[in-house]
């Protein structure tokens, strides 16, 4: 797909505004330094909480999943606070490291939802079977700011540079959870859900008040992961699942267990999700599917008990005598 | 004095009350409808407790299970307030030392726990919906006009029983529906559904479990003769069915309430006290958390419901 653009239609675009929802959790920090190096200012909507949720929900149809309503509440929070929204079109890097469709069409979903509120929003596209690589369209789109190809080149190196430091001292410091003694468990989800402070933040700290060490998929090793994943299925077509599978199956003799947490309805999910209860088989495994409802009881259930029979197989023990 | 524990179970449904005593033998149990209030129930199987417990035994630890334990534990005060899963694994095992599997299928719940040298290793429940749980058997009894109590002895009549789809509760009622009309007989059509709540929980709750024996089934559902004889007929292994089946979970939270070693007299008249829950709506962020406030004898004694530190409302009155 070529998209037709005037060049530097960006120039006038000073403040620009990032969702803090779906991919933000996976480059979030990298956008935010290259736009900041390219002289932009950004302005990210706070954390996902109550009022962005029922905002979402109202801007959604019924069946899209919790994810992507979160998404278009935190689109309608940053409404007025910026020149511009940076909704781009990531689709994937690789036959067998695709997204899910909603991010292929995630900016024409905004664009039609928010179309009578007069937003403007900032994109880029990014397909899975390009010939060019991810980064060469992030530094096309430098270039729609009005800068000169060297210049978004030079900002886009300097963001790259800065982003694998900040992994590499994350996978350091996990490193040394995941070898520290105690229950540890590995929140096995998307960074979306995972990161998210109102889906997986919740979980992580119910699970730390319980006493155990959260460990997560992006903070191991994804490329490691994903080489492992390719000697368990060919055919799997989401790199986020890959990544999932392969971290639970590469970490595993270092974890008392797995929670296993999906939004509802993710499509990719639901046979990704079956996939890892039937080919890993020596590790406890939870799956949670987390919906737009509000009670935490059935989740505090749930994780509760999980982390309870986790102690007793190992202590082999009720603790009661 | 003779020491004893008190579990209690509040479930959606109905509420629970056991006394053991040291031996972990039952010496007074409870059981009675929720209708709807945790606090009311609660009340009064504590009430009906007190009334039939011996008055040699003091009780000297209490334990609360169930999904209002919460709630219930904060009233009486609770040495132990754990989840229904562990609770059940641990009353089952107590009294079964050999059960490998047990069933739960409740008002709305409905669970598999496998346990390997009397340990729980591992568990499901049923995820989003309440397909072939009592409440699923209730609302059919209702358009059959037969009272769910005696759904297992007319199920055990039948000879040939009617194919019902049970996947999902909107499915099975239009295929009941249609299946009388086409003029089944009523026997055939209750060992039918006794037959889908059985084949539903296997294909769903237990789905990708090994079931090894000996099984024990409990739950409001175990009472049904016709559901035991449905799960025995497909698994092919005998279905046991304890008769304190429905206190399991008290049983369980009393065990763990004798074992956690904090032991002070526990007064029934805790129960009477005026008690009260008020909710309050938290303005402080936009997440605006409806925090459940806890009194006894007009004294905030704890409160949950926040999402952040923000509305943590005894750090505000502290």
């Amino acid at each position: 797909m070529e998209l037709r653009l005037d060049r530097a239609e960006y120039a006038d675009v000073h403040v620009l505004g990032l969702p803090r929802a779906l991919h933000y959790y996976r480059f979030g920090e990298l956008w935010q330094d290259y736009f900041t190096l390219l002289g932009l200012e950004c302005v990210v909507s706070e954390p996902t909480n109550k009022h962005i949720l029922s905002r979402g929900i109202s801007r959604s149809i019924d069946e899209s999943c919790y994810s992507a309503k979160i998404y278009m509440g935190h689109v309608e929070a940053l409404l007025g606070r910026c020149d511009a929204v940076f909704v781009p079109r990531i689709a994937g890097s690789g036959f067998r490291k695709k997204y899910c469709t909603r991010f292929e069409s995630l900016y024409d979903t905004v664009n039609n939802t928010f179309a009578a509120d007069g937003v403007r929003l900032v994109t880029m596209s990014h397909d899975w079977n390009d010939a060019r690589s991810a980064g060469d369209a992030y530094i096309e789109l430098g270039t729609r700011f009005g800068k000169s190809r060297a210049e978004a080149k030079r900002a886009w190196s300097a963001a790259c540079r800065l982003n694998t430091q900040r992994h590499k001292a994350a996978r350091r410091e996990q490193l040394a959870l995941q070898r520290s003694e105690g229950t540890k468990l590995l929140l096995a989800a998307h960074p979306y859900i995972a990161h998210d402070p109102y889906i997986g933040g919740q979980i992580a700290e119910m699970l730390q008040n319980l006493g155990c060490t959260v460990l997560y998929v992006d903070r191991a090793n994804p490329r490691a992961a994903l080489s492992r994943s390719e000697s368990l299925t060919v055919t799997m077509p989401w790199l986020e699942s890959r990544e999932i599978l392969g971290t639970i199956d590469l970490m595993k003799k270092d974890l008392s267990g797995v929670v296993l947490a999906s939004a509802y309805p993710c499509s990719s999910d639901s046979m990704a999700n079956e996939f890892i209860l039937r080919t890993v088989k020596d590790i406890p495994i939870l799956q949670l599917t987390l919906d737009v409802q509000d009670g935490t009881a059935g989740l505090e259930t749930r994780l509760e008990s999980f982390v309870d029979i986790i102690r007793f197989r190992k202590e082999g023990g009720y603790g009661a005598k | 004095m003779k020491k004893a524990y008190l579990g209690i179970d509040i479930g959606s449904i109905s509420t629970k009350g056991v006394v053991i005593d040291e031996n972990f033998d039952i010496v007074a149990s409870s059981y009675l409808w929720t209708e709807g209030s945790p606090v009311q129930g609660a009340r009064r199987v504590l009430a009906e407790l007190r009334d039939s417990l011996d008055a040699d035994y003091r009780v000297l630890a209490s334990g609360a299970t169930g999904s209002a334990r919460r709630l219930v534990g904060a009233m009486i005060g609770a040495s132990v307030v754990k989840n229904e899963i562990t609770a059940h694994a641990v009353g089952t095992t107590q009294l079964h030392p050999n059960v490998r599997t047990i069933f739960e299928i409740g008002g709305q719940d409905s669970k598999i726990i496998l346990v390997e040298n009397g340990i729980a290793v591992d568990y499901a429940m049923n995820t989003l919906c309440a397909a072939g749980t009592g409440a699923f058997l209730s609302s059919q009894a209702h358009r059959l006009g037969v009272a769910v109590e005696d759904f297992g002895a007319i199920a055990l009549t039948s000879k040939s029983p009617t194919p019902i789809a049970a996947r999902c509760t909107v499915f099975a009622e239009s295929d009941l529906v249609h299946k009388l009309q086409m003029g089944h007989s009523r026997e055939d059509i209750i060992a039918g559904l006794c037959a889908a709540v059985a084949s539903n929980y296997l294909n769903n709750v237990a789905k990708g479990k090994k079931i090894a024996a000996p099984v024990v089934f409990q739950g409001g559902v175990s009472k049904n003769a016709g559901v035991v004889r449905a799960f025995e007929k497909e698994l092919g292994l005998s279905v046991t069915v304890d008769e304190n089946g429905h206190l399991m979970g008290a049983y369980g939270a009393a065990i763990l309430a004798a074992g956690s070693g904090e032991e002070r007299e526990f007064s029934f008249e805790t129960a009477d006290m005026d008690f009260t829950t008020k909710e309050i709506n938290c303005r402080k962020c936009p997440n605006s958390c409806e925090i459940i406030c806890v009194s006894r004898g007009g004294q905030l004694i704890d409160a949950w419901g926040n999402r952040c530190e923000k509305g943590d409302v005894r750090a505000r009155r502290a």
